[in-house]
């Protein structure tokens, strides 16, 4: 997917994902170490509170227990006496301000149901009067055995005549004194004689109603509370007031269907010290993984706990960690910001380049290329795409200057190759006076021009020269040494002299400026037109066939001689041979004889022979048409790549009925 | 010959009744006043789900719909209910069988017109590390509630040739709880319930079933006294059908029951939680419903149960005398002879 993105918008991501990366790794890393750091410091807070407010209950706890134990003391010296154990109790509760209440319960088996009870409801640990102004000191005196009631059954009587030792009370509501929670030290007594073992229980009161207040004055953040559990795990002191007194931590463990409260709330009530972290128990904290510290109050057997939402601890992380994280939201920004534009400034040389690399392949070469700033690899690639185009440019002016020159000299080769048909007799019949001979010549010239001439003359009236060569090579110089040689051969030809003295002549006027040591065969004959007779020389040239005029077929008899021009002072042989009326003569190059078809085989002088029989009784340009007909159809698509010349002579003699050329 | 007196007996019965109703109503109609009855029910105890079907009677009208106008005493630690109906201050007094034919032994006329709870949920829970299993009692300190309570207990040790040291038991389990006793009496639906409650698991108790060992007797009844049943049986029948309408009730919506009794026990400051009277609840219905294999019917008093409880309370000591069956049941209220 990012292969799709421009690579401006890559590298930008790329930047900021690996940035972004380090930048998160870092910030989760001191989050945490933060949260440890915190989260011990909040576990020690919370653990400090919970022994301080376990210790502040257990001072007036124990307060209350020493008042206790004194009263007992007095109550021992004092026997009983309704009168005396009232002032005593009076006394002790308006001196003691954290007692609500003092009574002396006697037992009732040995001295009758009494027992005297004295509490001041404004005392200031607190009920609820405490906030209504009521006086202080005022207390309030009652008989809880009037009317024969049965204060023995209480727990306040029972436990510790029951176990003989002094002991808190499991809490209860008092519906009778101060309508409200109330906790009390039971003290049991012997009075001296007494048959019984304990004969009287003193108590203290105290109000729990200030117990909630000191767990609801506790700073504990927004979701933090405090709450206070009794040695049966009721709740004392709880934010919820429906819980104080109904709930334990049991019956709610058991309405949640939470086990781990359960086991919790027992550690709670066995008096241990622990600090545990929690998760769903929503019972105490609805609000997911939360921490609760606990701690005993001794004296009573009570234990606070204080829970705390880890939530709260994390927010406080959040709070420190604030401008960490807004610094990596800004920096991750910023770095965005910084990484687009290097990004774009890196590839916008690229851009550039692309849209004008773009116009260049359009075929716009002059179309200007960026101006490469700097010494990076953009600007190696834009001088190296100006090097490229300027490369381009100046190939393509040689190209078309080439071209031109080609063009040029192509064109002159068709002027040459006009000059070379132009150079030879193409007038047919040469001689349209006379009747005594039939001659036809055809040259052929190859894709360029070519060397290859011939030429007949009359020297009088009974002589005729018949001369045919190929130059060697082929092009202009070719074409050039062609028409000096037979400018040569003409003069020489005209200066008189047999075949054989002209052909020596000739070769070294041509070997004497041969500097390119180009050559020329040639074959040359000249016929008596009155006898027939024929003296022939030959320079290295294609033996010429000799057509009977009753259709038999032969090369003339071979004579030597080298090609012109080779070299000066050359000697050639001249032979004779004596044509009768209807006898022919066919000179031919060996662009006739090795024309070429596409399997590289040479048409052959044997076959050139069969063709040249096939003719018989066909007037010469009807040869050389059918002949040539024969070549172009043995070649086929074969370029033709000599030129192809072709002179036929027949001598007819006086009157022999020969057909001749027309004209 | 038996049959036609039993006939005979019920016929009579219903003319009577059948006269009290006219009477009633000529009654109502002449003072052009409701045809309702004033009665008060003094439960034996503080609000709680033992007693959630009067509540509840009360509260969807089952006794208003048979004209009876009833208002609801709480009881307590403190009150004897038999005793509001010697006093005149109740009409029907809730209270426990044996605690019934003792103030009967004693002269009081009480009359059982409904016997509503017919399986015991007496126990004795233990601590399990000291008792395992009931020899283990004997010589241990064990709280059992009064008199009248102990009656199953007492047969149970006597049968069981133990001598537990027994420690008066009041309206809390905390002496057990704080040590001073190694084991005591609970009721299965409350006392056993709190003690969980408490923080102590069921597997550090030992637990003795009452019933299981053969001293079950059927617990709280509708009581009144023998003039009113005599004076009014038409009334006593309505009561007791009113009130098993309102048991029913609480059988088909246990929690709307629960709410109910919560929000008595809230009024009366009584320190409860709704698991704790969901527990009773339940357990006071299996109670009074039989289950299956159980013999009982809901309202009635099998003289087979009466006479059996009777016999162990008389041989126990407890009381010297009852009386007969048919004396101490109201008609309505009697088993099929």
């Amino acid at each position: 997917m990012l292969r799709r993105l421009p690579i401006a918008w890559r590298i930008t991501a790329l930047v900021v994902l690996g940035a972004g990366l380090v930048l998160g790794v870092v910030s989760v890393y001191s989050y945490l170490q933060a949260r440890d750091f915190l989260e011990e410091q909040k576990r020690a807070e919370i653990n400090a509170t919970a022994q301080a407010t376990a210790e502040r209950i257990e001072v007036v706890g124990r307060a209350v227990e020493k008042v206790v134990e004194g009263l007992a003391l007095s109550v021992d010296d004092i026997e009983p006496g309704r009168r005396r154990a009232l002032t005593l109790l009076r006394r002790t509760v308006v001196r003691n301000e954290e007692l609500f209440g003092a009574a002396i319960g006697y037992q009732p088996d040995v001295y009758g149901r009494f027992a005297p009870y004295v509490y001041q409801p404004s005392s200031i640990y607190g009920s609820p009067e405490e906030d209504e102004g009521r006086p202080r000191g005022r207390v309030v005196v009652n008989d809880l055995g009037r009317g024969g009631s049965a204060y023995e059954v209480n727990d306040w009587f029972q436990l510790p005549v029951q176990m003989r030792e002094a002991m808190w009370t499991e809490p209860y509501y008092d519906e009778g004194g101060g309508e409200i929670v109330m906790a009390t030290y039971a003290c049991p007594v012997h009075l001296r004689h007494d048959p019984v073992p304990v004969s009287a229980v003193v108590t203290g009161d105290v109000s729990l109603y200030w117990l909630t207040k000191l767990l609801e004055g506790l700073d504990l953040g927004d979701t933090g509370y405090a709450f206070l559990i009794s040695q049966t795990g009721t709740f004392i002191a709880h934010p919820s007031p429906g819980f104080i007194m109904n709930e334990s931590v049991f019956s709610v463990a058991e309405a949640r269907h939470e086990p781990a409260l359960r086991a919790i709330g027992r550690r709670m009530i066995a008096g241990e010290t622990g600090y545990v972290e929690f998760d769903g128990i929503r019972a105490l904290a609805p609000e997911g993984r939360s921490w609760l510290a606990y701690t005993p109050v001794p004296s009573t057997g009570w234990s606070v706990g204080i829970v705390f939402a880890d939530s709260e601890i994390s927010a406080d992380v959040m709070a420190l960690n604030r401008i960490q994280w807004i610094l990596a939201v800004l920096g991750i920004a910023a770095l965005l910001l910084v990484a687009l534009v290097i990004a774009g400034s890196i590839t916008r040389p690229i851009r550039v380049l692309e849209a004008a690399t773009r116009t260049l392949a359009q075929g716009d070469l002059d179309a200007p290329l960026p101006k490469a700033k700097g010494r990076d690899e953009v600007a190696h690639l834009t001088a190296s795409f100006g090097r490229m185009r300027d490369d381009l440019l100046r190939h393509i002016e040689e190209l078309r200057a080439t071209t031109a020159a080609r063009e040029r000299i192509e064109s002159e080769l068709r002027i040459a190759a006009a000059i070379q048909m132009d150079l030879v007799p193409r007038t047919f019949p040469p001689f349209p006076r006379r009747h005594d001979l039939d001659l036809y010549a055809a040259l052929e010239p190859a894709r360029e021009v070519g060397g290859d001439f011939y030429d007949f003359m009359l020297l009088d009236d009974d002589r005729l020269v018949l001369a045919i060569a190929d130059v060697s090579g082929k092009g202009v110089p070719a074409a050039l040494l062609m028409a000096v040689g037979r400018s040569f051969l003409r003069s020489l030809v005209r200066e008189g002299g047999s075949p054989a003295e002209i052909l020596a002549a000739l070769n070294d006027e041509l070997a004497a400026e041969n500097e390119a040591s180009m050559f020329i065969t040639m074959f040359l004959a000249t016929v008596d037109l009155r006898s027939g007779s024929v003296r022939y020389a030959s320079a290295g040239h294609n033996r010429p066939f000799h057509v009977g005029r009753d259709g038999d077929v032969e090369q003339v008899p071979h004579v030597r001689g080298v090609a012109l021009g080779a070299m000066p002072g050359m000697v050639y042989e001249e032979a004779e041979l004596s044509l009768r009326p209807g006898d022919a003569l066919f000179l031919y190059t060996d662009g006739a004889s090795e024309a070429m078809n596409a399997r590289d085989e040479v048409f052959g002088e044997d076959r050139l022979g069969e063709e040249l029989a096939a003719c018989h009784g066909a007037t010469c340009e009807d040869a050389i048409g059918r002949i040539l007909t024969a070549l172009h159809e043995y070649a086929g698509d074969t370029e033709q790549w000599d030129d192809i010349t072709m002179v036929a002579f027949r001598y007819l003699g006086s009157g022999a009925g020969w057909p001749v050329g027309e004209g | 010959m038996r049959l036609r007196v039993v006939i005979a007996t019920v016929l009579a019965t219903c003319g009577v009744a059948a006269a009290l109703v006219v009477g009633l109503y000529a009654g109502g109609l002449s003072s052009a006043a409701p045809a309702t009855e004033r009665v008060r029910l003094i439960l034996q105890w503080e609000p709680q789900a033992q007693f959630a079907g009067y509540y509840l009677a009360l509260e969807k009208g089952f006794y208003r719909e048979r004209g009876l106008d009833v208002e609801i005493i709480p009881g307590g630690p403190a009150i004897d209910s038999l005793a509001y109906l010697e006093s005149g201050e109740a009409e029907f007094a809730t209270a426990f069988l044996t605690g019934a034919i003792t103030a009967a032994a004693d002269g009081a006329p009480v009359i059982d017109v409904c016997q509503v709870v017919n399986r015991s949920g007496l126990l004795i829970v233990a601590r399990r590390d000291v008792i395992q299993d009931r020899d283990d009692l004997d010589g241990r300190r064990v709280s059992l509630w009064g008199a009248s309570f102990r009656t199953a207990y007492l047969g149970y040790f006597e049968t069981a040739g133990i001598e537990p040291r027994i420690v008066p038991q009041y309206y809390s389990v905390n002496l057990f709880l704080q040590g001073g006793v190694d084991a005591c009496a609970a009721m299965d639906y409350n006392e056993y319930h709190t003690i969980i409650q408490a923080g102590v698991d069921p597997d550090e108790l030992t637990t003795f079933s009452m019933r299981d060992a053969g001293f079950g007797f059927p617990e709280d009844g509708i009581y009144a006294l023998a003039a009113t049943v005599r004076k009014h049986p038409q009334l006593c029948r309505d009561f007791a059908a009113a009130s098993l309408e309102g048991w029913d009730y609480c059988r088909r919506h246990p929690d709307e029951a629960v709410s109910r009794v919560m929000d008595h026990a809230r009024a009366a400051h009584v320190p409860t939680n709704r698991v704790h009277q969901r527990w009773m609840l339940d357990h006071i219905l299996a109670a009074i419903y039989p289950g299956d294999g159980d013999g009982w019917e809901p309202g009635v008093l099998s003289r087979v149960d009466y006479e059996r409880t009777r016999a162990i309370m008389i041989d126990e000591g407890l009381i010297a005398g009852a009386p007969a069956y048919r004396r101490f049941v109201a008609p309505g209220a009697r088993s099929a002879p």
